[in-house]
Formats: structure tokens, C-alpha cells, sequence
């Protein structure tokens, strides 16, 4: 039996040199929490694992005036329990308390699960709606900036080249008058994967009353998570109230039938989407001002 | 009725339990034996195909491969891997070891054994089968139509029957007729422990089997008849088992396990992964039942009737007696003039079904009790009130079977259960109007104690020594499945003979050894075991009684044994302790303290569940919340009463999963178990609600100190309760189970839009089958 | 390759497959079999074991990310063959039935007693969401992992 060559770099020079070897067939191998699925599954045999667990320069959360930086490395323990993404980021904060159980949270990293590109994955949506760009590093060292949306393709696939690892995520940090939320909702109410999941962030005016811009990004209903400019423009301009919420939640409703037609789960996720945007709705209307957290966390 | 005991009615530990919290217990697939061989199968990926022609060269090249088995080398004698009884009734012999057609998708087609599991299953993904489809035929009503593909050559219909009691009678004016048609789904036992055996064949000849099953008598039959091997020649030890619930009770991995181990000469060791374990061992069958009611103005039952159509798979196996057994769970629970109750079994392309915790009950309960309420409903009574009206009686005779239901405390169990929930005033709040609809539902449940029935050996023989020192070795076939069987027996016998439980020593069932029992199934092992149990002990006090009497040169009726000593009644100082009578009487009167007895049940009373659950759903996404349950529980008396109080809350996290979110599900291809629990969701601890245990304890029958059974009844109407619950909430008559999301929300689409529901409306059930109550 | 870590305080070194699983050098090539296959999927908890302090599911980890890592398994729990206050609740309080998951119980909840020594049960419950049983129907555990926590957790 061949087994694979591992190389584990503990820095990205490493990992650069590491990534020149790679081949069609290599992998990268974060938490390990999806891969080491897929290779059950697939009985495919790499013929290189590189060990990304060392890399620990990969695992921050850093505030930079207005921009926030999250390492690839970064498990979604760690995302879950900084209290500064609490504030500036709290959807991602929130789904990443969402993802698994305790014990996936605690090796699943965030550049894994978007690496690994699930149609489910939570971290998804939170990151479209922070415009989040991805920071790739390359065989030759060096690394490039791209617009998270320009990762994704087909489901559980990226644009990532075999000789390409994502380092870290940026994005801008909410600001004191935008609030932000996650839902998700699965088969049962902990340790599910998403039968729906979104994230949402709105700005609102002066007084908090009025949303003057909002962003909405939806996973689990086609191959990629989406951001969905349509239902966000039903609430500009609007007042945050429960007759605001239910247009929006309407609005879901018809951006399900949009995106799903002919999926036997269409009957279903265009009435239960509702369901989704009360809960933003509810977690947006209850931000207390300033803080940009929609809810607490455990 | 008070009465004091010293040991019966605590709580004590499982057995092994510090075994188990330091990882020192060995379970099947911990077992390591000096050469051991590790084999993994190769399951069919087709619902219905020809086995061709099997090629092995590169499995074989690869290193550490011993060898690759198929139907072209194994014997091709069909077997039954149900049957625990040599010349058993009702036992199809329809298996092979490996299939030459195979008929569900996970049907054995060929078995690798290598020296690592990694070398096997490398080996096994090598190995290239030529497979010529058949069309195959899913769902029990497809595979009886005419000209549907037959699954085995003599016809798809594997079993029907049609019992009845009473006659049929005009009915009364202002009688209500009521028809529900109601599917339960495949479920599967998700044992946290996979499927396992090892077995070793050595150089003599002689086999050896370490199995966490429910019956080593039963699977030496069944090794033993299949591989030609005299009984005594094979040896069945019952291992630790981390749960079964009915899915270890079959003979699925140990004859071709023992096959593999016969063919190397050495010992083989097969685990099963979770898809496999899901797809290819049993699963509670899939069936659709139609039950019928007439009931006076004031909701009196006068007639019930039940149609029960059952999947049995691609093999028979117990599928025929858990139809009949169905068929005994109704009159226990309710009198009613008339009850006729007709099955039909199906073979289908679709995997094997087996016998599952409750063995029927709970899905007979579950179409029974749905029925009830939407009498209930018609005739606007409550549902408590309902059942009041129509439940058994101590002493009813259960018309089906002639025999007593015996201290049948099914009403005490309702009421006192009602009250402890709060029922009144929790059933008379509103559903509510927003987005969160709250209600309760309750069932009733009836299971039984043994198997007495006339079908089976419902016999245990077990034997009690006492050492020099007074400690006791208790040698019975006993197999622990997780409820402390073990622990039970000690209680009883510590109970009985007046010494401390920790003074007794039990192994479990060996079948060289230990001497015979029928097995852990049928509710048996308290009820019939533990009296055995009893009648065991009573007879070693008697002996030791006989002895001491001997020794002091006096009459034995003037004797009483207390507290670890025999002493002449009332006098004090003049006795003989235990360890002196047990070495005395040996030296002197060669006489041995050990005693052997054979028990056999001679009743089977009804034992009895009543479960209230209170649910909210969401009527945006469809989800379900149970909030809070309570169960009351005919015990006759508790034993271990931690251990019964785990049994009943084991009992409804499966029910609630039954009711709201477990489905074998079968794509279009037969596939079943795909992403293991990814996709078959166990309620977790998060999920878990409240769960208040109520026991009714008001002995009187047979069992050891007025003990029934626990394990199975309290799953019976679980699952019931909660659908109850929710179609209360909704406004709904949802009859297919689980109740998914997709499913509520699917009905909910029936009823007035949700922003404008004022009442409750009823609607018929949404795209399921009520083609029969036309 | 050669694994260099710290196995239930002790310091250990072995050869072994670069891409084999932590659960199967665990149960195999160190015979420690308390850690228990359920699912190889890492949803049922069953193998979860404790990493640099945190609950991980030992099925889904690559053994050679423990390079220099301290691990606990369920066989690192007694000291001297003394059973620590989380196993002797658990004993004592009926949370073990057929005991299949309760190896990966008690590491989840050793694992949440670390970092937080007096957690509520609705904080016990979320942490051990990971871990299926189906015997016990959880009431017993979260009631063992509570006493122990009253007890003082994990210290002897």
C-alpha cells in the first residue's frame, strides 16, 4: 500500500515549498474534520498530506483599525470565544457557535470549512455578508488578495489551484450603527447540519430606526452560499420593525423559489426560510445600540 | 401494601460500571487474540442483481490478504437467522452466507479476511463483481400487486393471517365508525456499539464464538446446524455488549464469521461501520396499518379492528412473529367486544427487518392510539377521559390468548400519571395563535412479561453455590444488554437468601458453561429469569436450612435462616453461620451447597406505559421541541430502581426520535444509511427534555417480588404521545411518521394560512396512503 | 513516521503510518482500547478524546497532528488506579447503562471541567451535544458531571 509523504511546515516559507510539491492528488489537511471524511469515503489515497496544524502563525484574530484578520488556522472555538468578533463580526461569531459539536468546533478551522466548500457550511454565509476577501498564498510565496465570492464554484469545490492555500480572511468591522445576525436551522436544534442557514448585516440611520443599507447572504439552498441583492433591497429605507421583517421574510420566501424551482425540498425551504428571516429579524431588532452584537453567546 | 426490603427497590450501579468508566472493559471489537485475522465484507450496491462472476486477483495480491470468500466457495445451505430453537416454527431458511442473488443493497456478496482492517478493506474495494440487475420491487403494497418482481422464487408473500375474538355485532345507534391509516417508518436500534463478532476454529475442531448477542444457545444453533458442527463442538460466550436494542438479537455476523474462521484456522474478527451497521444488519420494519373503530356516543369501544401490512426486506427472519405479535398487544390494553386484527408480510428489495425494543408494540400502540384521539376529537371527550372509559381492569382476561392480564394497573397509571403532569390544565390552554403552537398528547401502551405462548422454551435453568467463606457464584445464562440484568439477579437472590448483593458472583452466558436459557428477549428477563432467580435462591436457603439442621441434630422445621445465619427460631446464640454450615456439611455429610433449578413462566401479564409529552412547533420551520414528558410505569415492583428509571429515559429519547426525526430512508436506487448519522439523527443532550419517571408499584404477580418489566414497555406509547401532541398543536391529523419538518410543514399548507388561522381545522392525511379507509 | 507525545502524562514515541488516524493508533498500535469507534464520522462522541486540553473526536484527527501534543484518554483518568470524582459519580449516579459511551462522556466532560468548574446544566448539556447514547436518555449523565463539579471535577 502507498501511503502518502507528509510534509507539516511550520511557517509559510514552508508552506510555500510545500505547495511547490503539490499535485492533483495532494491535499491539504487543516482541522481534518471534513477531509478526513472525504478520504474515508473516497478510499482515495493523496500522494502528499500537507499538515497544516502547525502553522500557528495561521491562528489569530486581530483588530487593525477599521479591519479585522482571521488566520486560516483559526478554529471555530476560538472564533466563538473572542469577544472583540462578539462585536465587530457577531454573525460570524455566531455561526461559528453553530458549526458541529464541541468537539468539531474545536479542531475545525475557518479556512478548512471554506476551503471544503459545503453548500452547508456555516461560516459561508457570515463571511459573504462581511465582504470578506481571502488572503492565497502561493508556491512562490507570495500572497494574493481575493474576493471570497471569487473562491466558490461548484459544490464542495473552489478556484484554489493545488499549489494554492488560503492564509487568512479580512473584512472590514461592523461599525456602531450596523448590527448583524446568523441563523440556521437543521434537523434537530444542536449539532445539525444546515437545512438553511443566513447571515445578514444592516446599517441603520442616526436614530436606529430606519436601515439604510443591508447585506443578506443565504447557504444550503444551491450549491454555494449566495449573497441575494433582491432581498436585501426590500429593506432600504425601511423601518426595523415586524412589518419590515415580514416583507423581508416574504421576500426569502420568493428568492427560494428563484434559486430552487425544481428541488423536491422547494415546497419546504420556501415556507421554513420564513422562519430564518424572523429569526435575523428578531436577533437584528434586539442588538443593543452600538455594540453591532445581535445576541449573546454561551 | 408496605412492605420493607433490604435490597430490593435500591439503586445500584451497572455491572462492570468502574469497569466501563476506566476503559478497562473489553467489548467484541476490543477482543484481541494471538494470529488474529481482521475481515470486512462486501456488500451488494444493488437492490436486486445476479451474482456473476467475482474477481479476486488484485484483492489477493494485496499484502496481508489471507483470503476472499464468496457463494462460488461457501456452502450454499439457506439458513434463518432468526431461529434460537433447533426445529423452530415459523422460521423461513430463505439466507446464505453470501449471496448468488442479492436482494437488498448490503447484502453479503463476498468477505475479505487480512491480517490489519486496512490490508481488508483495501482488499475489499479491489475485489470486482459482475453484477446483472434485476428490476427491483420497494414498498410492501407494490411487491403483493400481481406481476411485481418476486424476491425469492415462491412469491413475495412471506406470512398472512387473520385472527379475531368475539363477533362481529350490529352496532348500536349512535355509534361512531373511525378509520386512521397510519405509517411507521424503518428505524434503526443506532447501538452506539457497532455490530462485532469474533470467532476462532482450532486445531481440534472446535469453534469458539465471542458475541455481544441476546442468545448463545440460539446462535449455536444456528452455527452449528449451518456448519455441520455437533453442539458441543461449538462454544457461543456472550461478550460486553454496548447495546443492542433488539438489533443484536439476529444471527447476522456469527455464521459468517464462524465460516471465516473455519476457512483460515484462525480467529476472525468482523466489525461493521456505522452505513453498514444502518444498512446491513435490521432495522424496524416499514409498515402501514389501517385501524378500524366503532365506539358508542360516550366512546365505549365496541369493535377494533387492524390491518397491518409489513416490509419484511430480502429475508424473512422474524418478520412473521413480529407481525403475529402485534396481533396480542391491543386486547391487553383495552376491552373491546370485538377484535379482529389481520397482517400480511412482504419480502421487498429493501433491508432485512429484525426485531426492535418493543417488538411491535410500539408500532401497533403508536396506529392505536393516533386512532384514539382522533376519536377523541370526533366526539369531543378528552382524550383521558377516552382511554378511562375503555382500559383493562387487575384481572381482565385478554380474550386473544385466554390467560389473565394479572395486576393490569394501566388506570392507576393514567391517573396518577395525569395529575403528576398536570394534564387538565395543561390540555385546556390553547394552542396559541402565533408562531410557536404549544399543546400535550398522551397514549397508553400494553407489552407483556415472557414469552409464554406455547412456541417457545420460556425455561431458564440456573445454578447457586456457596463457597467456604459464604460467597456465592451464580452460573445462568444470563446476557446483559445494558439494563443490569446481572445486577438484578443479585438483588433478587441477595433479596431471598438475606446476604449482601456484593457476596454474589455472576459471569454471563457461556454456552460451554453456563446451563440453559432461552434468551434476553420477550421481556423475559425479569419477569421469568428473576423468578427463576428467586426459586433458585429459596431452594438454596432450604438446602443450607436442611443442612444446618443435619449439623445441630434438629429438626429443620424449627429453623430460620437470617441475616447470613440459620438459628432456631426465636432463640438466640444458637446457630450456625453460613461459611460453617457450607464447610461442615461437606466434610460430614458430603454434602455440597450448590443447587440447580429450572423455571418456567406459567403467566404473562400484561405490563403497562402511560407517556405524556408536551411539544411547541415552530409553524414557520416545521420543528419540533418536546418540552417536557412524563411516563408512569405498571412496574409491579422495582428492583433496581436507578436502573428502571434509566430504562424508561433511554426508552423515550428513541421514542421521541421515532416520532419526530429517525427514518431509515431508501433513495431510489434501495440504498439505505448513507452518511451514517450525518443523516440519522439521535435526539442529543442538548434535545433532550425534562423527563419525569412515575412507577406504579402494586405487585401481585408472578414475577420476583411482584416485579414486570421495564425495557420494552416504555417505549410502547412514546412515540404516540408526542404525534398526539402535536397534531393537537396544529390542528392536524399527521399519520406518517416521523413528523419531520417537511412533513409538518406540508400539512400546515392544508390548513388556512398561518397568518390566519382563527381555529382548528382537521385535514386528512397529506400524501399518505389511506387508499383502505375508503 | 516517529510520533513523539505526551500519552496520559507520560512521554511516548512511536512508528507510525503518516496518514493513520489517532483513534486507530490509540486502540491499536498502543492497545489502549477505552476509546471507542462509534461512527468513524465524528458525530456520536464515542472516541472523544482530549487534546492540549480540549475535547476532540479522535476519529477525525490525523495522529500525526499530535506531534508534541499532550493527549488524555479515558485511561488517564484514574490515578493509581484511584477512579477520579467524574468516574465515581458516574458509577454512583446511574449514568452508566451498557458504559459504550461512556468513555467519550467523561473526556467531553473533563474537557468542560478544565475550562469551566462550575457549569450549569444547561451548559453541560451544550457540551456534551457531541456525544450519543442511547441507553440513559443523558438525565443521569448531566446529574454525574454536576456532582463531580461540586465535587471540586477532576481532582482527585
Amino acid at each position: 500500500m502507498n501511503r502518502p509523504a507528509l510534509l507539516a511546515p511550520r511557517d509559510l516559507a514552508a508552506l510555500a515549498a510545500a505547495l511547490h510539491r503539490a499535485t492533483p492528488d495532494s491535499r491539504l489537511i487543516a482541522g481534518g474534520t471534513d477531509l478526513m471524511l472525504r478520504l474515508r469515503a473516497s478510499g482515495i489515497r493523496p500522494d502528499l498530506l500537507i499538515d497544516l496544524s502547525g502553522l500557528r502563525e495561521l491562528a489569530f484574530i486581530r483588530k487593525e483599525g477599521g479591519l479585522v484578520r482571521i488566520g486560516a488556522m483559526t478554529t471555530f472555538a476560538q472564533i466563538q470565544r473572542d469577544a472583540m468578533l462578539a462585536i465587530h463580526a457577531s454573525c460570524l461569531s455566531r455561526a461559528a457557535a453553530h458549526v458541529g459539536s464541541v468537539q468539531i468546533r474545536n479542531v475545525a478551522t475557518i479556512g478548512g470549512n471554506v476551503a471544503n466548500a459545503s453548500p452547508c457550511a456555516d461560516a459561508m454565509p457570515a463571511l459573504l455578508v462581511l465582504d470578506a476577501s481571502v488572503g492565497v498564498l502561493n508556491r512562490a510565496g507570495n500572497i494574493e488578495r481575493r474576493p471570497l465570492r471569487d473562491l466558490l464554484a461548484e459544490a464542495g469545490t473552489t478556484t484554489l489551484g493545488t499549489d494554492e492555500a488560503i492564509v487568512d480572511f479580512s473584512f472590514a468591522a461592523l461599525s456602531a450603527n450596523q448590527r448583524s445576525a446568523f441563523g440556521k436551522f437543521g434537523a434537530r436544534s444542536s449539532v445539525a447540519v444546515a437545512e438553511l442557514n443566513g447571515a445578514m448585516i444592516v446599517k441603520l440611520d442616526e436614530t436606529q430606526r430606519t436601515i439604510t443599507q443591508a447585506r443578506i447572504a443565504f447557504g444550503s439552498i444551491g450549491p454555494t452560499a449566495f449573497v441575494d441583492d433582491r432581498v436585501a433591497a426590500v429593506l432600504l429605507d425601511k423601518p426595523l420593525n415586524n412589518d419590515t421583517i415580514e416583507s423581508f421574510a416574504q421576500a426569502c420566501s420568493g428568492m427560494v423559489s428563484r434559486s430552487i424551482p425544481h428541488r423536491s425540498s422547494l415546497p419546504y425551504k420556501r415556507h421554513a426560510v420564513r422562519g430564518l428571516a424572523h429569526d435575523l429579524g428578531i436577533a437584528i431588532q434586539g442588538a443593543p445600540m452600538g455594540s453591532g452584537a445581535a445576541e449573546g453567546f454561551e | 401494601m408496605a412492605t420493607a426490603f433490604k435490597y430490593v427497590g435500591r439503586s445500584y450501579p451497572a455491572p462492570d460500571a468502574l469497569r466501563k468508566a476506566s476503559g478497562e472493559l473489553l467489548y467484541g471489537s476490543d477482543l484481541r487474540l494471538p494470529g488474529m485475522l481482521y475481515a470486512r465484507l462486501v456488500l451488494s450496491p444493488h437492490a436486486h442483481a445476479a451474482v456473476g462472476a467475482i474477481d479476486t486477483k488484485a484483492a489477493l495480491s494485496v499484502p496481508g490478504v489471507v483470503g476472499v470468500y464468496s457463494y462460488h466457495d461457501a456452502p450454499s445451505t439457506p439458513y434463518c437467522r432468526y431461529r434460537i430453537v433447533p426445529g423452530q416454527a415459523g422460521c423461513i431458511d430463505d439466507e446464505m452466507l453470501f449471496a448468488s442473488t442479492a436482494r437488498f443493497v448490503g447484502d453479503r456478496v463476498a468477505a475479505v479476511v487480512a491480517s490489519s482492517l486496512e490490508a481488508a478493506s483495501e482488499a475489499a474495494r479491489l475485489i470486482e463483481v459482475v453484477y446483472t440487475q434485476l428490476p427491483p420491487v420497494f414498498g410492501a403494497d407494490a411487491a403483493l400487486e400481481s406481476g411485481a418482481t418476486r424476491v425469492h422464487p415462491g412469491g413475495n408473500l412471506v406470512h398472512q393471517f387473520d385472527h379475531a375474538t368475539g363477533e362481529p355485532a350490529a352496532l348500536p345507534a349512535g355509534a361512531v365508525t373511525t378509520c386512521t391509516a397510519v405509517h411507521t417508518q424503518m428505524l434503526h436500534h443506532a447501538a452506539i456499539e457497532p455490530h462485532t463478532c469474533l470467532a476462532n476454529f482450532d486445531a481440534s475442531g472446535k469453534l469458539t464464538i465471542y458475541s455481544p448477542c441476546q442468545s448463545v444457545y440460539g446462535a449455536r444453533t444456528v452455527v452449528a446446524d449451518l456448519l455441520g458442527l455437533a453442539y458441543n463442538r461449538v462454544r457461543v460466550v456472550k461478550v460486553p455488549m454496548g447495546g443492542s436494542f433488539g438489533g443484536k438479537q439476529e444471527f447476522i455476523l456469527e455464521p459468517v464469521t464462524a465460516y471465516l474462521a473455519m476457512q483460515t484456522g484462525r480467529p476472525v474478527s468482523l466489525t461493521l461501520d456505522r452505513e453498514e451497521c444502518i444498512r446491513a444488519t435490521t432495522v424496524r420494519p416499514e409498515q402501514r396499518s389501517v385501524v378500524r373503530s366503532a365506539v358508542r356516543a360516550d366512546g365505549v369501544l365496541l369493535s377494533l379492528e387492524v390491518d397491518t401490512l409489513l416490509a419484511a426486506g430480502a429475508y424473512a427472519g422474524s418478520s412473521p412473529d413480529y407481525a403475529q405479535a402485534m396481533a396480542h398487544k391491543l386486547t391487553r390494553l383495552y376491552r373491546v367486544g370485538r377484535y379482529r386484527h389481520r397482517g400480511r408480510v412482504a419480502y421487498t428489495n429493501a433491508p432485512v427487518a429484525g426485531g426492535m425494543r418493543g417488538w411491535g408494540a410500539p408500532d401497533v400502540a403508536t396506529c392505536a392510539e393516533i386512532h384514539m384521539d382522533q376519536i377523541a376529537r370526533r366526539l369531543g371527550l378528552d382524550p383521558f377521559d377516552l382511554r378511562l372509559r375503555n382500559l383493562v381492569h387487575p384481572g381482565d382476561i385478554d380474550p386473544i390468548t385466554g390467560r389473565s392480564v394479572g395486576e393490569a394497573r394501566v388506570r392507576e397509571c393514567l391517573e396518577r400519571g395525569a395529575e403528576a403532569f398536570g394534564w387538565r390544565e395543561r390540555a385546556a390552554m390553547p394552542a396559541g395563535p402565533g408562531r410557536i403552537r404549544r399543546a400535550v398528547g398522551l397514549a397508553c401502551g400494553a407489552h407483556k412479561n415472557g414469552i409464554l405462548s406455547g412456541a417457545f422454551p420460556d425455561v431458564c435453568t440456573m445454578t447457586l453455590k456457596m463457597n467456604e467463606d459464604g460467597s456465592l457464584d451464580l452460573n445462568a445464562s444470563i446476557h446483559e444488554v445494558g439494563a443490569a440484568s446481572v445486577v438484578t439477579l443479585k438483588t433478587i437472590i441477595a433479596e431471598e437468601l438475606d446476604v449482601a448483593p456484593e457476596t454474589i458472583s455472576a459471569r454471563e452466558a457461556d454456552s460451554e458453561t453456563s446451563p440453559y436459557d432461552f434468551g434476553c428477549f420477550g421481556s423475559r428477563m425479569t419477569y421469568v429469569c428473576g423468578a427463576g432467580a428467586r426459586a433458585l435462591a429459596a431452594k438454596l436457603r432450604d438446602r443450607l436450612i436442611a443442612a444446618a439442621a443435619e449439623l445441630l441434630q434438629i429438626s429443620p422445621m424449627i429453623l430460620e435462616a437470617v441475616n447470613g445465619r440459620v438459628r432456631r427460631i426465636g432463640v438466640a446464640g444458637s446457630d450456625l453461620s453460613y461459611p460453617e454450615i457450607v464447610r461442615g456439611s461437606r466434610m460430614r455429610h458430603a454434602r455440597d451447597m450448590i443447587v440447580t433449578h429450572t423455571y418456567k413462566g406459567t403467566s404473562n401479564p400484561g405490563s403497562y406505559c402511560v407517556q405524556f409529552a408536551q411539544v411547541e412547533v415552530d409553524v414557520l420551520t416545521g420543528l419540533t421541541r418536546v418540552i417536557r414528558m412524563l411516563t408512569a410505569v405498571d412496574i409491579g415492583r422495582a428492583i433496581n430502581r436507578g436502573m428502571v428509571e434509566g430504562q424508561c429515559r433511554g426508552a423515550i429519547q428513541a421514542g421521541i426520535g421515532s416520532a419526530l426525526c429517525e427514518e431509515v430512508v431508501l433513495d431510489g436506487a434501495g440504498r439505505a444509511g448513507t452518511g451514517g448519522f450525518k443523516n440519522y439523527h439521535l435526539v442529543n443532550a442538548a434535545d433532550m427534555p425534562p423527563v419525569t419517571v412515575l412507577l406504579v408499584e402494586h405487585d401481585g404477580d408472578d414475577g420476583p417480588y411482584g416485579a414486570k418489566s421495564v425495557g420494552e414497555i416504555a417505549t410502547v406509547p412514546t412515540a404516540a404521545a408526542i404525534v398526539n401532541a402535536v397534531n393537537r398543536a396544529l390542528g392536524t391529523a399527521m399519520t406518517t411518521l416521523p413528523l419531520t419538518p417537511e412533513r409538518i410543514v406540508a400539512a400546515l399548507g392544508k390548513v388556512a394560512e398561518v397568518a390566519e388561522v382563527a381555529e382548528v381545522a382537521e385535514v386528512a392525511e397529506v400524501g399518505g396512503w389511506d387508499a383502505s379507509c375508503s | 513516521m516517529q510520533l513523539s507525545t505526551v500519552l496520559n502524562g507520560r512521554q511516548v514515541s512511536l512508528d507510525i503510518a503518516p496518514d493513520a488516524r489517532l483513534i486507530d493508533v490509540l486502540r491499536n498500535e498502543l492497545e489502549l482500547t477505552g476509546t471507542k469507534e462509534g461512527c468513524a464520522e465524528g458525530e456520536c462522541g464515542a472516541c472523544t478524546v482530549v487534546i492540549d486540553g480540549v475535547a476532540v473526536n479522535a476519529c477525525l484527527v490525523l495522529a500525526a497532528q499530535v506531534q508534541g501534543k499532550s493527549v488524555l484518554t479515558v485511561e488517564g483518568l484514574a490515578s493509581a488506579g484511584h477512579a477520579n470524582a467524574l468516574q465515581r459519580k458516574f458509577v454512583e449516579l446511574g449514568a452508566i447503562q451498557c458504559g459504550f459511551c461512556t468513555p467519550g462522556m467523561l473526556m467531553s466532560a473533563t474537557a468542560l471541567l478544565a475550562r469551566n468548574s462550575k457549569p450549569s446544566h444547561d451548559e453541560i448539556r451544550r457540551a456534551l451535544a457531541g456525544n450519543l447514547c442511547r441507553c440513559t436518555g443523558y438525565a443521569a449523565i448531566i446529574e454525574a458531571v454536576a456532582a463531580a463539579a461540586d465535587e471540586g471535577g477532576s481532582a482527585q
